[in-house]
């Protein structure tokens, strides 16, 4: 009896330790890659050192993060739908388009309609989930690969955001439109708690609706998932409606509490919430949940690259520096799975 | 006299940006075939344009832009083959990674140049090499040559390539390397051949993308490759006169610039009807549609 | 009849062990002479395709020697192995399908050194199918061939690559009878040429007829070599089994009802490469009735099972489950109106790999209206109780509920499967070789299961390639070929009938 009742508690002391022992690989890899980057600072005017206490200066000051929130809320709206999407095995690239779209059909709704800010909010995202069912639609019907059309139509976007910024809708010069009227406002505070609560919505339709089981299924082994009722034309639909209702929504909230006007843009950089918010999607292993600190992090490493661009660093130097740390974090996490 | 003209220029004009959408996928090309896919290409074709513009303008010397192109590109794909061959890291992942790391890197690289121009290659010796020579080439080596027969192998059916005796990691490797050649050799096309020898930032972006999509298009055949990035360098070389054939509207103008991107999606949606239709499919790992 | 003189092939004390725990071979010494037929015998999991994927360098073993024509060898891959005449013959044909035959031999000659052309591989093939009597087409494209041609195409690629040892791994599995007697007549001529052949399998009956010796393995360990005219049925089973085994006669309570559960009327369906695989098949399934269908792999059998569960349409014919016309529903419905579905392949097709047994419990029961849901909400204490309930009831051997499900033996694996879908309490039961790859204990529990449903009411059709398992549970056996259904049977079956109807 005693023996069973020690063999018991020796196993499940292994797998507190297993557990454990993933998240210890994860961290040993997010500060390895976090050195590597700074690392690769070297080669830019900053140097090493510059890039160093940059982030230093970001991540030691809380008081500066209300900073990088509008950043955070576009980049955890996109990364969230994301994660839902690369589950399913969807693999869509398309965030930065619907952030682009939801900006322009919110300043469209705010500067030149009057609406209010919750409708507008809310058609944003409607609109954005119309642009990302396209990409779904291709996919299902027609068998066009998801991770091109949904960049081709993030380029869509940034022509049509040229063509308004330097026509109908400028101000003057050809790069940008004016800013929303100070009646249209909301603080950085509310941006990021709005994205939060929306990212724990979605873990919560992912982790107690029958979405979450049709998502995992349907990305482990879409035959299994068929066979016993998750259909993957429903679930890719779906998925791809939420994540493009999240990323217009995140373009709204972006335009509003964060830039209030839009710029032009080049197909080079896009927006870019977008594109890190993939990066921060794998950062947080794809969990809705993790997501969260994945998003604050890559904002705050965003921000502190912004300050840097003043010395010459170029803008894709943090989304380099993003690369590296998913790149290293994922690649340990891998290693501990072989070690079990 | 002159229409006829205006079509010989035209049809001119589509070889630079077929040079370099065909170098770049022919390399993807083989690797597909052997059953990975590497999304990372953009990431590859950004980094090595900017090495290629770091190395060309300090030394002067375009060899030295055409080494570093491919040093920069293989530094990436070595990347790709550890982490997703050695390591057993999801490719998807990996490859978009590498995407923006490729970026930022590129900018780093092309920034030291500040906008100096570098030397320049001649163009011809590329157009016929990449539209002509390299698919037959490439053509002869899958379909005649029995180690082609063995890298198709392995993305038709690893199991089976396995079997054989058939060494998944050497091909992918050899597959790995030669795209990191090609298409370093692209970059420093675009750069020395096309862009005068002046590096700008983004001027390249989107190309990688499109370079995957050539791969589809051209239906993992070297010579259907080639085909599909001419076509899709001669609606490049159409691009600026659409304006003019078209009405002037806000909507026209929009969709002007959008033209090659809608056109890539309308093709991949046309290709795979037609694909689905005659009941042909990719390498078997490759895209799961 | 004696096997040639010399030994062509010695193994000395072979040992492997797989991660996990499960050592597959314990010791295990055999020698194979030149010039005999070999027989391998032991029941599913003793460890006989272990062993031979380790003499054909596709394993490494742990621990031991091989020694061939007198030199110690070591095989990093099976390249190596064929370097020195041993070739295995597997038992899925692993021939690259968009290929030809000829490519593909020319390819696998290739990767042995030798430098042969298209051409050149195309006259061997040809060669090769005179002399032995093996015709397949060179030029025909693999995926065209069927299971039958594509072993001829293996076994000429072996004998194309000079065997002097062929090992064929349960070679007859997917081959009618007649068939499989050509295989064997084929031994025979190999042996007499002194080459040898190792003939792998689990059925007694195959090989009493061709071998001159026949070695028997249990649990991983050579239990001994006999002279073939020494051996006899009761012999051989004792040693596969260790006891004297007799054989359980399945029994019935209750016999097949009289309203159907399934009907199905001129389906006609398309497989992989635009053919109709399936050409107007007509059946029904009462409640209670086990429908078995017959038939060598490759006869629709599979186009016929995706229809059914749902993941293929029909292009004509319609499937009706209990008054309900289900043709162009999917799995859904099919959960919904009480369908079980137990398919081929465990991992991948039944089970989703990297998740958890909880999880797939969910995932079985996604449309059953006794699944762990309320709406579209998940009930996961409910998912767990009802995991828990299935692994007790079956006996499913796991070290927790949360573990990936690939962490199972394949017998568990099916155990917890059966069970899974046994809780949805089903009215149809759709399964496709559901014992393959299980042990005697583990395949008799899944018949008893399956009986035991059909006694509560189920309807129960069976699709197997395995005639024996038909032959033993079956109300009414059906047979398929080439998609159409050309024979029909009750008790008492005929197996000569059968038989012959499952020829090409």
């Amino acid at each position: 009896m005693e023996g069973a009742a020690r063999a018991l508690a020796h196993r499940s002391l292994f797998v507190r330790l297993g557990r454990w022992s993933s998240v210890l690989y994860g961290l040993a890899g997010l500060v390895l890659g976090f050195l590597v980057s700074i690392g690769l600072g070297v080669f830019t005017p900053a140097g090493a050192g510059g890039v160093a206490s940059a982030l230093a200066g970001v991540f030691t000051s809380p008081g500066s993060w209300p900073l990088a929130f509008p950043y955070y809320a576009a980049i955890l709206f996109s990364a969230v739908g994301l994660a839902v999407a690369y589950r399913s095995g969807f693999i869509t690239i398309g965030a930065d388009g619907q952030l682009i779209v939801g900006m322009v059909v919110a300043f469209w709704l705010l500067y030149f309609h009057g609406m209010g800010l919750a409708v507008a909010l809310i058609v944003a995202g409607l609109v954005g989930a119309l642009y990302g069912l396209a990409v779904a639609v291709l996919r299902v019907w027609l068998g066009v690969n998801e991770t091109l059309s949904s960049l081709m139509l993030n380029y869509v976007a940034v022509a049509l955001v040229n063509y308004l910024v330097g026509g109908p809708w400028s101000s003057g010069g050809f790069t940008k439109t004016p800013l929303l009227p100070s009646s249209v406002s909301m603080s950085v505070s509310s941006a990021a708690l709005l994205a939060t609560l929306s990212a724990v919505g979605v873990w919560l339709l992912y982790r107690y609706t029958r979405l979450g089981v049709a998502v995992d299924a349907v990305g482990g082994s879409r035959r299994a998932a068929e066979t016993y009722g998750a259909s993957f034309a429903k679930t890719i639909l779906v998925v791809a409606l939420l994540g493009g209702f999240l990323g217009g929504l995140g373009g709204a909230v972006y335009l509003v509490a964060g830039q209030r006007q839009i710029t032009s843009l080049n197909i080079y950089q896009g927006l870019g919430y977008g594109y890190m918010g993939i990066l921060a999607a794998w950062l947080a292993w794809l969990n809705p949940l993790a997501t969260i600190a994945s998003s604050l992090f890559i904002a705050l490493l965003y921000l502190a690259n912004t300050g840097l661009q003043l010395q010459g660093v170029p803008w894709s130097f943090a989304l380099g520096f993003q690369a590296v740390i998913v790149l290293f974090v994922t690649a340990f996490l891998r290693l501990s799975r072989r070690e079990a | 006299m002159r229409p006829v003209l205006q079509l010989t220029v035209l049809l001119q004009q589509a070889l630079p940006e077929a040079t370099v959408l065909a170098l770049a996928a022919y390399g993807e090309l083989l690797l597909e075939r052997s059953g990975r896919i590497n999304l990372g290409l953009e990431g590859l074709l950004y980094f090595a344009y900017g090495a290629a513009a770091a190395a060309s303008v300090a030394t002067g010397s375009p060899l030295a832009g055409v080494v570093a192109a491919i040093a920069a590109a293989f530094a990436l794909n070595i990347i790709y083959y550890s982490a997703v061959e050695l390591l057993g890291v999801d490719q998807v992942v990996t490859g978009l990674a590498l995407v923006f790391l490729g970026m930022g890197l590129g900018d780093i690289a092309g920034n030291s140049t500040h906008g100096a121009a570098g030397p320049t290659l001649p163009s011809t010796p590329f157009y016929i090499s990449t539209l002509v020579v390299l698919p037959m080439l490439l053509y002869l080596f899958l379909y005649r040559h029995w180690r082609g027969y063995a890298l198709r192998s392995l993305g038709e059916d690893e199991e089976a390539a396995k079997h054989l005796g058939i060494s998944s990691h050497g091909y992918r490797l050899a597959a790995v390397a030669v795209e990191a050649v090609l298409v370093g050799l692209a970059a420093a096309f675009f750069l020395m051949g096309y862009s005068n020898g002046r590096w700008t930032a983004g001027r390249i972006t989107g190309k990688g993308w499109l370079a995957l999509g050539m791969v589809i298009l051209g239906y993992w055949n070297p010579v259907g490759v080639a085909v599909a990035s001419y076509l899709l360098g001669l609606l490049y070389s159409l691009q600026p006169l659409l304006p003019s054939l078209l009405p002037s509207s806000p909507v026209y103008t929009v969709l002007a610039d959008a033209a090659p991107y809608l056109a890539v999606i309308v093709a991949l949606a046309v290709m795979s009807r037609l694909y689905e239709r005659r009941g042909l499919k990719p390498p078997a790992a490759v895209w799961r549609a | 009849m004696p096997g040639g003189s010399g030994v062509l092939v010695e193994a000395r004390c072979i040992w492997k062990r797989y991660p996990g725990g499960v050592v597959a071979n314990k010791c295990v010494s055999l020698t194979i002479r030149r010039g005999e037929v070999l027989g391998l015998l032991g029941e599913n999991g003793a460890g006989k395709t272990t062993f031979v994927s380790i003499l054909a360098g596709l394993v490494k073993p742990d621990k031991g020697e091989i020694i061939v024509k007198g030199q110690p060898v070591v095989f990093s891959s099976p390249r190596d192995a064929v370097r020195k005449g041993i070739v295995l013959v597997p038992q899925n044909p692993r021939l690259v399908d968009s290929f030809t035959v000829a490519e593909n031999v020319m390819l696998a000659l290739r990767l042995a050194g030798k430098a042969v052309s298209l051409g050149e591989a195309r006259r061997i093939v040809h060669e090769v199918g005179e002399r032995y009597g093996l015709r397949v087409d060179p030029d025909a494209r693999v995926w065209r061939l069927s299971m039958g041609e594509r072993q001829r195409a293996e076994i000429a690629k072996a004998l194309a690559l000079g065997a002097e040892l062929l090992l064929l791994d349960e070679p007859t599995t997917h081959l009618s009878p007649k068939e499989a007697g050509a295989l064997m007549k084929l031994s025979r001529s190999l042996a007499e040429e002194s080459r040898s052949v190792v003939l792998i399998t689990h059925r007694l009956r195959e090989v009493l007829g061709v071998a001159d010796r026949i070695a028997v393995m249990r649990h991983g360990e050579l239990v001994g070599v006999v002279e073939a005219s020494k051996a006899s049925r009761e012999l051989l089973l004792e040693m596969m089994f260790g006891e004297r085994r007799t054989v359980h006669r399945l029994s019935r309570r209750r016999g097949p009802g009289s309203i159907p559960v399934l009907r199905v009327h001129n389906l006609w369906v398309r497989g992989e490469h635009k053919t109709y695989a399936v050409r107007g098949v007509s059946l029904e399934v009462r409640e209670g009735e086990v429908v078995g269908i017959a038939g060598v792999a490759g006869n629709g059998q599979r186009e016929l099972f995706e229809a059914l569960v749902g993941i293929r349409r029909p292009e004509k014919g319609r499937i009706i489950v209990d008054d309900a016309d289900v043709t162009k529903l999917g799995g859904a419905a099919r959960g919904w109106l009480g369908v079980a579905v137990i398919p081929e392949d465990r991992l991948g097709w039944a089970l989703v790999p990297g998740r958890s047994l909880v999880f797939n419990t969910a995932l079985g029961l996604y449309s059953s209206p006794r699944g762990p849901y309320r709406g579209p909400l998940v009930d996961w204490g409910a998912a767990r109780r009802l995991t828990q309930e299935i692994v007790e009831k079956m006996k499913v051997k796991t070290s927790g509920l949360d573990v990936p499900v690939e962490s199972l033996s394949g017998g568990n694996m099916q155990r917890f499967i059966l069970g899974r879908e046994m809780a949805k309490k089903p009215r149809l039961i759709l399964a496709m070789n559901p014992a393959s790859g299980l042990d005697v204990a583990a395949t008799e529990s899944v018949h008893r299961l399956l009986l035991e449903a059909a006694d509560n009411g189920a309807g129960l059709l069976v699709i197997s390639e395995d005639l024996d398992e038909l032959l033993e549970i079956s109300d009414r056996i059906l047979v398929i070929n080439r998609g159409r259904i050309v024979y029909e049977s009750s008790r008492p079956f005929e197996f000569r009938k059968i038989a012959d109807a499952m020829a090409s």
